[in-house]
């Protein structure tokens, strides 16, 4: 669950509403001051806008997330500037023609301008943006090993892994100005080499774990969190699950507090019990050579007086 | 390095009990010294805090039935657990024939037992010495109590080579022999294969 109103989301509703009024004076065919755009600039602007708003969500410039956003809020305008158009044509006693919807002033530009920030808010910063599907689809049916490489050989410049730190730029903007609540998505990237379990599954940890051990200025929206194997597993080999709240779905954190890494540990007696036995099986391991050693016949040396 | 003494026809090998603090490896000598027979056994020298803490290390010299015409004796020692005492378990461990890893089961020592094993590894390396080149077994003790943590999370977190483990209640003795057992026969037999190959 992501959180509606955050000073993200106003400042930018706030661009986008703005980012609407130039479109509105672009299909016009007029300007505020008295000033013509020329549609290519008026488009240009508008674009720009787009893309500042993209960067404020993603937190840094990232190609795949700014192309996708950008299409996004196009495609929004468009929709909605077509209903509001052929809302006019309607409340005019006209016919909507096709043409005339997608060339003719919008109506009520103001009202346009706001629902295209409401929807454009709501579909491209928490549908589009986080999408990471790609990298999902390539992981899947692979070995653990193949995984474990895929996470750790994953190039920085790679289209796929940049779809998936798309998602976590948002919690990333180190620079932003603004203090506010960002979802956090479970990171990609194990931290060490360490063989996955053969076994996918997740552990669900109760909200109250996690709350209790949250940061004052942290939100927790789930009433649970569901953990995968492939987050607890790498840290299991250090005997306990501690959690960077940047690897939990579900967790806000104020933009900034990652700088302290702050992390959480959960208790191994509620997820070790949901994980089933064939997940904690071994890979074969090369025997040392001394435990091939065949030097004594002895199988008892002391035994119990 | 365990000696052979030709002439006196004696091998001598160093045992160590490694493991995180209040894990049983004193609890585990003593077991031991209570139960074997007072003839093949030197007196338990421990050196511990009034709160029954190793301070320094645990020694009990054993001997084993003759191996060959060999008598085989075994040193055995204990660390201190505790964090501050790593230079004296740096010194336990040198010269080290066998180990036996004591780690305790409780859920909430996990991290402890890994922290333990990894010192182990560490000091061992000092020595230009690994667990490649040394013989361990490893032994879950504790295994009675009720936060005790499976054995499959057990050997996950700190079998990952899948050497011989044991499950032990070493305050009963459960586990306890066996495991001593274990690593003095890998030790002859690690120790057989280097005189075959002429390292002895």
């Amino acid at each position: 669950m992501k959180r509606d109103i955050s000073g993200t989301s106003v400042a930018t509703a706030i661009l986008l509403i703005v980012a609407a009024i130039l479109l509105c004076i672009k299909l016009h065919g007029m300007d505020a001051h008295g000033l013509r755009l020329p549609p290519v600039v008026a488009l240009l602007i508008e674009a720009a806008f787009y893309g500042g708003v993209i960067y404020l969500w993603c937190g840094r410039f990232n190609l795949w997330a700014q192309a996708l956003g950008l299409v996004a809020l196009f495609a929004i305008r468009i929709l909605i500037s077509t209903a509001g158009i052929a809302g006019a044509q309607l409340e005019a006693g006209h016919r909507p023609v096709l043409g005339a919807v997608i060339l003719s002033p919008l109506w009520q530009s103001w009202m346009t301008a706001a629902a295209f920030a409401v929807v454009a808010l709501h579909l491209v910063r928490n549908a589009v943006l986080p999408m990471k599907a790609p990298e999902a689809r390539q992981v899947a049916g692979v070995s653990p090993a193949a995984k474990v490489a895929f996470d750790t050989l994953r190039a920085p410049s790679d289209p796929v892994g940049q779809a998936a730190e798309a998602a976590a730029a948002t919690l990333e903007a180190e620079e932003s100005t603004f203090r506010v609540l960002e979802p956090r998505p479970i990171a990609a990237k194990a931290t060490t080499a360490v063989a996955l379990p053969e076994v996918e599954g997740w552990v669900t940890v109760p909200a109250a774990v996690v709350a209790e051990q949250l940061p004052g200025d942290a939100e927790l929206d789930a009433p649970e969190l569901l953990i995968p194997y492939s987050v607890i597993f790498p840290k299991l080999r250090e005997g306990e699950v501690r959690i960077r709240l940047s690897e939990l779905d579900g967790v806000y954190l104020p933009l900034g507090a990652e700088d302290n890494e702050p992390s959480i540990e959960l208790p191994l007696p509620l997820i070790v019990p949901q994980i089933p036995d064939e997940a904690f099986e071994l890979p074969e391991a090369q025997p040392p050579a001394w435990l091939l050693a065949d030097g004594a016949l002895e199988d008892i040396f002391f035994a119990k007086v | 390095m365990a000696s052979v003494n030709y002439a006196l026809k004696e091998i001598c090998c160093k045992i160590v009990y490694y493991g995180p603090g209040m894990c049983g490896k004193t609890t585990n000598l003593q077991y031991i010294h209570q139960h074997t027979n007072t003839e093949r056994r030197g007196n338990l020298v421990s050196l511990a805090t009034p709160g029954e803490r190793t301070l320094f290390f645990d020694f009990l010299p054993l001997e084993a039935p003759r191996l060959h015409g060999f008598e085989t004796k075994f040193q055995v020692y204990t660390v201190p657990g505790q964090v501050m005492y790593n230079s004296t378990r740096k010194l336990v461990l040198r010269a080290v024939d066998g180990v036996i890893f004591v780690a305790d089961s409780q859920y909430e020592k996990m991290r402890e037992n890994v922290e333990s094993f990894r010192n182990m590894k560490e000091n061992l390396a000092s020595y230009s010495c690994s667990l490649e080149t040394t013989p361990y077994v490893m032994q879950y003790n504790k295994r009675d109590l009720d936060s005790a943590a499976p054995l499959r999370l057990m050997q996950y977190v700190l079998n990952p080579r899948q050497v011989p483990h044991f499950e032990a209640m070493a305050i009963e003795g459960a586990g306890v022999f066996e495991s001593l057992n274990a690593i003095c026969k890998l030790v002859l037999g690690n120790l057989r294969t280097k005189q075959q190959r002429g390292a002895l």
